[in-house]
């Protein structure tokens, strides 16, 4: 290992710990690699984690989580504030890369085949909370008591939508639900979320 | 002034955050939210709790590798990509015979052949120093195509809405013979090809009836050397 660079690294990571995730991002956008860094340093298990949850494949979820800061990368510059937070911004793209992986012909191949054996060993290394900064932990938390709260009806809609990846057409499919209350139950799911997270801080 | 009746309802915002909404309705709504705060607010209160929602799986230390790999690609990744100019070489004749016989084809292939050297160029342009993730230069409509390993996808916002019954469709070519990789409609991001690609073959896009087509029928709008 060479100290010096590896000082500099730590100089450079210190010197983002400051800025908030809309700077960082802004300072993406003027083409700053060390910021890049630094944002994947902030989100990089997060974003993982929901890719590996998605699509269940250890090579799949690298792949989707290189091309999100890829398109962090590409796009920062269209980050528009008015429309959320840059946490907000990089899971929605997070989310989208992971979903069109499973949302294509091969999707039901993927989403019902059990979790490839890498995947399984990496799950079984993980230090549950160890690595995680408490922001993450406190928000884990945060969302787990709100779902807790949430009619099952509800939440089993968000989380096949969100971590499925299933369309609300599929949905109304699957559970032979009419599509208008599939959508209702999962719009007012996430909107009671919403609510109990915000009561939560 | 927005009267309420234009505002979207819940469940199509919803169905923006999701990803679910097509460009049309996508494109009605950016601009709806534009001018309507409390649609705005809605759409941030979603995305919001939606991105609240990923810290629900559990978060996951990605291979160590995979930080270096993002940087070494994005240092390698001009941020406005621009049509390579390069003079014809060989063509790459091989990757597309047998596709089809329709001499809609062939004329196509001709046409096409300098710009799939200058693809190539662009290619060996992008892989320099990135080797795991590459982005090639589509030629026939501004995009382009990200390599990542064995998997692929298209990233363009260039092509215009198919008509009604129409699709895109792309192909992979792989020894001349083209396989179904994928189906779209018009590319406002990222669209997977959904079959595995391997060096030397062949991505392409043809509009095809809805539902797609087992061959390709048309002449090819657009293609990348892999």
């Amino acid at each position: 290992m060479n100290s010096t660079s590896s000082d500099r690294e730590t100089l450079v990571r210190a010197s983002f710990v400051h800025l908030s995730d809309e700077a960082l991002l802004a300072q993406i956008a003027r083409g700053d690699e060390a910021a890049l860094g630094a944002f994947y340093d902030r989100f990089g298990r997060i974003v993982y984690g929901l890719a590996l949850r998605v699509v269940r494949n250890a090579q799949l979820a690298e792949e989707a989580t290189q091309e999100a800061f890829f398109a962090v990368w590409r796009t920062a510059d269209e980050y528009r504030a008015s429309r959320g937070s840059a946490r907000a911004w990089l899971l929605t793209i997070a989310h989208r890369r992971a979903v069109d992986r499973v949302r294509y012909e091969q999707r039901r191949v993927v989403v019902n085949e059990p979790l490839d054996e890498t995947t399984q060993a990496q799950i079984r290394e993980i230090v549950p909370s160890a690595e995680d900064e408490a922001w993450v932990v406190f928000e884990r938390e945060r969302l787990v008591r709100a779902l807790a709260q949430i009619p099952d009806a509800e939440r089993e809609l968000i989380e096949l939508a969100y971590f499925d990846g299933y369309t609300q057409t599929q949905l109304a499919e699957r559970l032979g639900l009419p599509l208008g209350t599939v959508k209702r139950r999962t719009f007012n799911g996430l909107r009671r979320l919403r609510e109990l997270l915000e009561a939560e801080g | 002034m927005i009267r309420s009746a234009a505002h979207p309802p819940g469940e199509e915002l919803m169905a923006l955050a999701l990803g679910e909404a097509d460009d049309a309705a996508r494109v009605q709504m950016d601009a709806h939210m534009d001018a309507c705060e409390p649609c705005r607010r809605e759409y941030v209160g979603l995305i919001e709790t939606l991105g609240t929602m990923a810290y629900a799986a559990p978060s996951q230390a990605a291979p160590a590798r995979l930080r270096a790999d993002i940087l070494d690609a994005v240092a390698h990744e001009p941020r406005t990509v621009q049509a390579p100019t390069a003079r014809a070489a060989r063509p790459r004749r091989a990757a597309w015979r047998g596709w089809a016989d329709q001499s809609v084809w062939a004329s196509r292939i001709a046409i096409g052949a300098g710009a799939l050297a200058a693809v190539a160029l662009a290619a060996l342009v992008f892989t320099t120093g990135a080797p795991s993730t590459r982005a090639i230069v589509l030629h026939g409509v501004p995009g382009r195509v990200i390599v990542t390993n064995q998997t692929a996808a298209l990233e363009s916002s260039q092509f215009a809405r198919p008509p009604t019954g129409r699709v895109y469709e792309m192909w992979v070519i792989h020894h001349g013979a083209a396989r179904p990789a994928g189906l779209f409609t018009s590319a406002a991001g990222i669209v997977p090809v959904t079959v595995p690609v391997a060096p030397g073959d062949t991505v392409a896009v043809t509009q095809e009836p809805a539902g797609g087509s087992s061959h390709p029928t048309t002449a090819p709008l657009a293609a990348a050397a892999i």
